[in-house]
């Protein structure tokens, strides 16, 4: 088959050595461009998801903060979340917060656990993947990671002793309470490798103490998702101390407060389509500068100057396109392994990924490429296409 | 209709080289007839080639015309031009110039593909040329798999691809040795036995004595030499 497109494949493939070389440089601007497009809003997008998993739509947080950012907390939030429930477009106001809590065995040493209590109605506790067992409904149930069912060898039924912080005079546990394991669950919050454990808020108020009734944050579930913004709105209009935030808003917020990824993203991302320029206006520069007598034969035969172009910019597009097909695998693949090292920077949640692979900004991608590898081949095939034949064929015999 | 396939009138070629005006081309008159067999000898530099360019539309004159199957090929455009010589004339070069990444029967097929024919008769001409040539058993093979000979005769048939009015050879047997160069000689005397009208500029006086027509240039200009 002679088509154009056949011509410029059979042209490319006759130093087929080269073009592994250029291709793989390709590839690996390709992988790069793409792993920069993932992490560009990777994490936001990897929040907004686990965000949107606990199936609350909005956030009431202490004033200036986003949800678990600092240690402030918000007052009285058993009353609050019971006020904002009434609003009738609220089917669920739950109050959650954060605190170090030490756990034992009978005679055994304490350790201490990342810790949530939360204030849900029974048997709706948000955040959580229940492995085994259920979820806490009473004062003195207690929900476990894998990490604490294995360090202490318990199981759902089995009973441990949970306290604020041990007692450095006799190394027991202070204001300690005995806690039945009800659940063994996966914490969607919970920090990589970090010993976590749920247990109802109020016990939480109980051991640390307090009778403010703190909460890091309100969760909100809407009965009708579209009213997500009009609540959040309304709310934040009428609470002062407060600030409340619908989902995206959060996300936004994330996102101002993450520019750094996107302007290295932009950046790397940038000289990647660069490296991808240069490589395929290099190969195809040699290719016609090397075919020169060549091309002119096939001028002065009657390919016309469109064709020409056409078949040198074709190069161009077949050295992007191949390049950016197997770079986008290698791009996972690299996101992937990169994903495993950053998710072990401590404190962030298991669940968050910095590289999430959006389609619409995957084609996107793709598309900048290949049209950088076309746009890369036009100047050798402007150059291919003016050839000035006679000029050509006198000085390739002279 | 006339049988001129080609005149040139007081046609001229100038062009620098770095710094030098170098006249190639000087007043040259010369008609090309129909079923003629044109031997354009002469010395390196002499101008034969660039006469030849201009014969086949490829190059365009300092001064002077070329009339080409009708058309003064200065007026028209590139695409025209383009045109014509794919559909009309046959170009046979020193370097064979075969695509090495195409078979022989893809060689000759190229400028009938260019042209628009369908696959399935061009292939079957393809298959007719390269018998003609004596290349029908060498049809799948690549130029790197071919003899210096071989290429020309794939060349050959290349240029009679689109059934061309004219063809024209620029040191066809150049790149040959003797016995090689005179079977090509040969191929032309019965390409031109056959009806084809042919120009060859050479140094190969073997290849000028099948010529119905033999000119000679010097320092860019034609003399005639002999008519047989």
């Amino acid at each position: 088959m002679i088509n154009v497109l056949s011509l410029a494949w059979r042209t490319l493939v006759r130093r087929p050595r080269r073009l592994v070389l250029f291709v793989a440089g390709v590839t690996v601007a390709a992988a790069v461009l793409f792993d920069m497009v993932m992490l560009a809003e990777g994490l936001q997008r990897s929040i907004g998801e686990i965000l949107e998993a606990t199936g609350y739509q909005v956030r009431v947080v202490p004033k200036g903060l986003l949800p678990f950012e600092g240690g402030a907390s918000i007052r009285d939030s058993r009353a609050l979340a019971a006020e904002l429930g009434t609003d009738p477009r609220v089917s669920d106001a739950v109050p959650l917060w954060g605190q170090t809590v030490y756990l034992s065995s009978p005679g055994g040493d304490p350790r201490p656990t990342a810790s949530f209590g939360y204030g849900a109605p029974v048997g709706t506790t948000p955040a959580l993947r229940i492995r085994s067992g259920r979820t806490i409904q009473t004062s003195g149930d207690l929900i476990i990671d894998p990490i604490i069912a294995a360090e202490f060898g318990v199981g759902v039924g089995d009973t441990l002793l949970a306290g604020l912080e041990p007692d450095p005079a006799v190394g027991a546990l202070r204001r300690r309470r005995t806690v039945r394991v009800v659940g063994v669950a996966n914490f969607m919050f919970a920090a990589e490798g970090s010993a976590t454990i749920g247990l109802p808020i109020e016990d939480l108020w109980s051991l640390a103490g307090t009778a403010s009734q703190p909460a890091a944050l309100i969760l909100i579930r809407v009965a009708r998702e579209e009213d997500a913004y009009g609540v959040a709105h309304d709310f934040r209009d009428r609470l002062m101390n407060v600030d409340v935030y619908a989902i995206p808003e959060i996300i936004e917020a994330a996102g101002d407060r993450l520019t750094y990824f996107q302007q290295l993203s932009l950046v790397l991302g940038t000289v990647s389509l660069g490296v991808t320029f240069l490589l395929v206006a290099t190969l195809l520069t040699l290719s016609v500068n090397e075919r020169w007598g060549e091309i002119a034969a096939l001028r002065a035969l009657g390919v016309t100057r469109g064709r020409m172009l056409t078949q040198v910019a074709y190069q161009g597009f077949i050295i992007a396109a191949a390049g950016t097909l197997i770079g986008f695998g290698a791009g996972l693949l690299v996101a992937r392994y990169l994903d495993e090292i950053l998710s072990d920077f401590p404190g962030l949640p298991v669940d968050v990924s910095f590289f999430v692979l959006d389609f619409s900004d995957a084609m996107l991608a793709i598309g900048v490429l290949m049209t950088t590898g076309l746009f890369a081949g036009l100047y050798p095939a402007w150059r291919a296409a003016s050839v000035n034949i006679a000029a050509v064929l006198r000085e390739e015999i002279q | 209709m006339s049988d001129i396939v080609a005149q040139a009138r007081s046609l001229s070629r100038a062009y620098l080289r770095g710094s030098t005006e170098v006249h190639a081309v000087r007043s040259v008159d010369l008609t090309i007839k129909a079923a003629e067999y044109v031997a354009v000898l002469g010395p390196s530099g002499s101008g034969k080639s660039t006469l030849l360019n201009l014969l086949g539309g490829i190059d365009v004159p300092s001064a002077g015309s070329v009339e080409l199957l009708g058309h003064n090929t200065r007026q028209l455009s590139d695409r025209r031009l383009t045109r014509l010589r794919l559909e009309r004339i046959g170009f046979v070069f020193q370097r064979f110039h075969l695509l090495p990444a195409l078979t022989a029967t893809e060689n000759v097929e190229l400028p009938m593909a260019e042209a628009g024919l369908p696959r399935i008769q061009r292939r079957g001409r393809a298959a007719d040329l390269l018998d003609y040539v004596g290349l029908a058993h060498r049809s799948d093979h690549r130029p790197g798999e071919l003899s210096g000979g071989e290429m020309q005769r794939v060349a050959i048939a290349r240029a009679l691809a689109n059934n061309p009015a004219i063809i024209l050879a620029d040191e066809p047997t150049g790149e040959l040795d003797r016995e090689t160069g005179a079977e090509i000689a040969e191929l032309f005397s019965r390409l031109n036995r056959d009806g084809t009208t042919l120009v060859v500029v050479t140094h190969d006086t073997a290849l000028a004595e099948a010529a119905s027509v033999v000119r000679r240039m010097r320092d860019g200009r034609l003399e005639p030499l002999a008519e047989t």
